[in-house]
């Protein structure tokens, strides 16, 4: 089911199973409106407020092709939501979403895949983006 | 041939009044599939200009659209919006018709909360002191914040903002209080304009909604008023 956590590009079967994306912001627009950008292309998203609700769950038998996480989250920060994850087994994509540019570099050292700069945009994250096909939803 | 045509009879009687309900409308404009031909002018009568009603309210609502894409590209022009808002406007379809304003809605809200813990925040420390430990402990608290409110700034394209934000975190970064204060000011000022204008552009995609938002698919009269489809 997941692919393995590295920053190259690949393709997700999305026949039989919906590509699904774990969005972990604490900021209710940032949420908002990563959800919208990502249903948009018809891919289901679930939403957590910090890195603890994300790491449970995970720890719920959750899984997903595709976490964004952001960096400065209260209870839970996103460096350390993604070392527990990462020292859960989890190997899908964790890609970083942070204004903070200059803590960007311990962040990567987190485990996370890759890490991109607020605000988001799909271009920035295309490449752990399912492939368009003309079964694809995200081609509505 | 028949013709397609949207008419906003709705500003015609103001918009808080209602067409009669004696306006039928027959089965075939509900598919959607109407001759129009014009207003039952005794009823609505004509505009002050002397053309039908239903020919200025189309009018209407272009004039409101151009203004509202006037308004913005002033802000664009003035550095107040970037390419991020159009961005969030694309997000906006028929399913989520007022996306753009829920979204702004949410950091106005937000917006409001960050600048008044910032300002307790910076009251509570007492100068430019590097030493100071629970001083340091305000300005971590502000640069989080202020991490906040650029992330949420710019992702809505609110790029001045984002850009006094900076600034701001680069005082707090080197616990200059009276550069936190300028930039608190300074902040305030641009997030008060900010929010000014884009008060000013959803009023007037409300009015352009209620100009254009309500067709009655009108039918061709006939010279006995009887409604032929």
């Amino acid at each position: 089911m997941y692919q393995n956590g590295s920053s190259s590009s690949y393709e997700i079967n999305t026949e039989t199973t919906p590509f699904r994306v774990l969005v972990v912001d604490d900021d209710r627009i940032l949420r908002k409106m990563h959800k919208m950008m990502l249903t948009r292309l018809g891919i289901e998203v679930e939403v957590a407020v910090n890195g603890k609700e994300a790491v449970d769950l995970h720890l719920a038998g959750a899984s997903f092709h595709l976490v964004l996480m952001d960096l400065q989250m209260p209870v839970m920060d996103g460096s350390q939501a993604t070392k527990e994850l990462r020292g859960m087994g989890v190997t899908s994509p964790i890609v970083g979403v942070t204004a903070a540019c200059a803590e960007k570099a311990a962040f990567l050292a987190s485990g996370l895949t890759d890490c991109v700069s607020k605000p988001l945009t799909i271009s920035k994250i295309a490449n752990y983006l399912p492939a368009p096909s003309p079964n694809n939803h995200a081609n509505n | 041939m028949a013709a397609h045509v949207s008419l906003c009879a709705f500003l015609a009687v103001g918009p808080q009044q209602q067409l009669q309900p004696s306006l039928h409308i027959p089965p075939q404009a509900k598919q959607g599939k109407v001759v129009v031909v014009g207003v039952e002018p005794t009823y609505l009568g004509l505009g002050k200009t002397g053309l039908p009603v239903w020919m200025l309210v189309g009018f209407g609502a272009e004039r409101l659209g151009a203004d509202m894409n006037r308004l913005l590209a002033l802000l664009f022009h003035q550095g107040v919006l970037d390419e991020q808002f159009l961005q969030l406007q694309q997000l906006q379809d028929e399913t989520s018709p007022n996306f753009v304003s829920e979204v702004v809605t949410i950091f106005f809200h937000e917006s409001e909360k960050l600048l008044t813990s910032l300002r307790s925040l910076l009251m509570m420390v007492e100068g430019d002191d590097d030493q100071d430990h629970e001083g340091g402990l305000e300005y971590g608290k502000i640069g989080v914040h202020l991490n906040q409110f650029m992330g949420s700034s710019s992702s809505i394209g609110a790029k001045r903002v984002r850009n006094v934000c900076l600034a701001f975190r680069a005082a707090s970064d080197h616990h200059n209080r009276h550069g936190c204060l300028r930039a608190l000011e300074q902040l305030e000022h641009e997030y008060c304009y900010l929010k000014n204008k884009l008060h000013e552009f959803f009023q007037l995609e409300q009015q352009k909604v209620l100009a254009a938002g309500v067709r009655y698919p009108m039918n061709h009269y006939n010279n006995n008023n009887n409604i032929n489809s």
